[in-house]
């Protein structure tokens, strides 16, 4: 083993660092030069909104077209710059996932990507479950879509509902959709994005196929509601038995492994009943009697026979297998 | 099988404050095993996918992916439910995710582990995965149900001193994680505590766990 062993040597192990640090200063000035698009597309539609504002109050006498049409063009505008926003926040994501995954573990002591990723993963008291976010988003989008339709092609039915009441709160959706999606879409590309290239990368493309067709299955409705489900999981279970009390008399014990008379009274060796108490020693506190039981019956041949044959060896083995750190000097 | 150990040093192998799960067995009171806590001279030896012959701790990064884990090692146990036969049907949708699969299995206790780890490498990640190549280890054996070239390898990595690695989980396909805790890791444990007992998997879990070949039970599929 020894044969051909070479520790990187330092000069190597400087390289490496330096080009990694190189990457990262690239992608973080990326990085900013990508929030500083956003923030001139932010720019530009606040502009735009306030000089249609503008052109809506000062046109507000003259009750015609001419709002409807100031209106409509203030969802395009907003409709069209959340797009452009959307763009650049998933391609921010992406850039910040792979810092956090592949850069910084390179360097000692950076670990603000991979700090920012942990603590939008925390929970955080939400009212709409993580899994459904973006469905929500997605209605409500298309809300603001179908508003901005509504409002081109339907105001000079009545009108002036349209100016006092429905175009400030459909503008309202359509803003609250916007920035839903937008923090959604680049999260998500980002996260999905990696997980995917590591997997395939990792496994190869033949090993990783039934991967890939779980991440095709899950844009279907069915493992969507599977998808909800996992985000709401509980960490167990409930478990409907009572454990048994502290110290428990031989024949309780046998009681405790959950057979009916008939199947206790075929178990008459006294190895077969030494053995049928360690079973149940071992795993009854797991099982309870019903379980405990059903786990005597199962298997092929049934556990249950071995012990009823006064063989009572591999069912102890059996039962010995589901404890991981047995007593010092006892089993291993 | 060779592996080429020059490639696996350059491996990174950095610190790591680490928090894991497992689940351990109960005993006929309901509590767990008073011996539990992670001894070195406690964990089996040579046993499982990571087998090292002064024993290896077997850890999941998340409580999910633990369950996963623990499903796919008692599928034998996994019996039908009396009121399903043929597959789960979609009425029982929202009772996946709280209905117990069991038992059996036996519920457990369920652990954080909390390490200050020294040397880890991960094994998940993409340029790791090249240096796996280039030392001759088929990337390919991490998930499957041959355990032959994982043994040599975690042999080989509790000689090189690693006190533990993050691998991807067999037991599900999406991109879970586990930690096989080595010898020289585990003195390192920090804190621990149960964080829930008794405790069993869902029936959720025991669906979206990928079993070996041919182990799958027959009934554990949505109609």
């Amino acid at each position: 083993m020894a044969e051909g062993l070479a520790i990187e040597s330092p000069r190597e192990h400087d390289q490496r660092l330096v080009g990694a640090a190189e990457e990262y200063r690239s992608l973080r000035s990326e990085l900013i030069a990508i929030e500083r698009s956003r923030l001139l597309v932010l720019g530009f539609s606040v502009l735009a909104l306030a000089a249609l504002g503008g052109f809506g109050v000062r046109t507000y006498n003259d009750v015609g077209d001419a709002q409807t049409g100031v209106a409509a063009l203030a969802l395009f505008v907003l409709l069209a710059s959340s797009l452009m926003t959307s763009r650049l926040s998933e391609r921010m994501q992406l850039i910040r996932v792979y810092l956090a995954r592949y850069v910084e573990p390179a360097l000692a002591g950076a670990k603000w990507e991979q700090r920012q990723l942990e603590r939008e993963q925390m929970p955080s008291g939400r009212w709409i479950p993580r899994a459904d976010e973006q469905t929500v988003a997605a209605l409500l989008y298309l809300g603001g879509v179908a508003a901005t339709l509504v409002v081109y092609f339907g105001a000079p039915l009545s009108r002036p509902a349209y100016g006092e009441l429905a175009i400030p709160l459909l503008a309202a959706i359509d803003v609250a959709a916007s920035l839903t999606l937008i923090d959604l879409r680049g999260r998500n590309a980002g996260q999905r994005g990696w997980d995917t290239f590591e997997t395939v990368a990792l496994l190869g493309a033949t090993a990783a196929r039934p991967y890939l067709q779980r991440l095709i299955e899950s844009l279907r409705s069915r493992d969507r509601r599977l998808e909800r489900l996992r985000s709401s999981i509980p960490i167990s279970a409930t478990v409907s038995f009572r454990p048994a009390s502290d110290s428990l008399e031989p024949d309780e014990l046998l009681r405790w492994s959950g057979l009916s008379q008939e199947e206790l009274a075929v178990i008459n060796t006294p190895l077969a009943v030494e053995g049928l108490r360690e079973v149940v020693g071992v795993l009854g506190g797991g099982l309870g009697p019903d379980g405990m039981a059903t786990w005597l019956r199962a298997g092929n041949p049934p556990r249950l026979s071995y012990l009823q044959r006064g063989k009572p060896g591999p069912v102890i083995a059996d039962a010995r297998r589901y404890v991981d750190f047995p007593r010092r000097g006892t089993w291993d | 099988m060779g592996l080429i150990v020059d490639q696996l040093l350059r491996i990174p192998a950095g610190p790591c404050r680490i928090t894991v799960f497992r689940t351990i067995a109960l005993t006929l009171d309901g509590k767990p095993a008073e011996d539990f806590v992670p001894d070195p001279s406690y964990a089996k030896r040579d046993a499982g996918r990571w087998a090292t012959p002064d024993g290896t701790l077997y850890t999941a990064c998340t409580i999910g992916v633990t369950w996963n884990e623990y499903c796919r090692w008692s599928a034998k146990d996994l019996l039908c439910p009396p009121d399903v036969s043929g597959g789960i049907p979609r009425k029982m949708g929202q009772q996946l995710a709280y209905r117990a699969a069991g038992p059996p299995p036996p519920a457990r206790a369920l652990v954080r582990l909390e390490f200050d780890l020294q040397r880890v490498p991960d094994l998940t990640l993409h340029h790791v995965a090249q240096s796996l190549l280039a030392a001759q280890f088929d990337v390919s054996k991490l998930r499957s149900d041959d355990h032959d070239e994982c043994r040599t390898l975690s042999a080989v990595a509790a000689l090189l001193g690693w006190d533990a690695m993050v691998v991807p989980s067999a037991a599900t396909d999406q991109a879970g994680r586990c930690v096989p805790v080595f010898k020289a890791g585990r003195g390192r444990l920090i804190d621990w505590e149960i964080a829930a007992s008794p405790a069993s998997p869902t029936l959720l879990h025991a669906l979206e766990t990928r079993y070996r070949q041919g182990e799958r039970p027959g009934w554990l599929k949505m109609t």
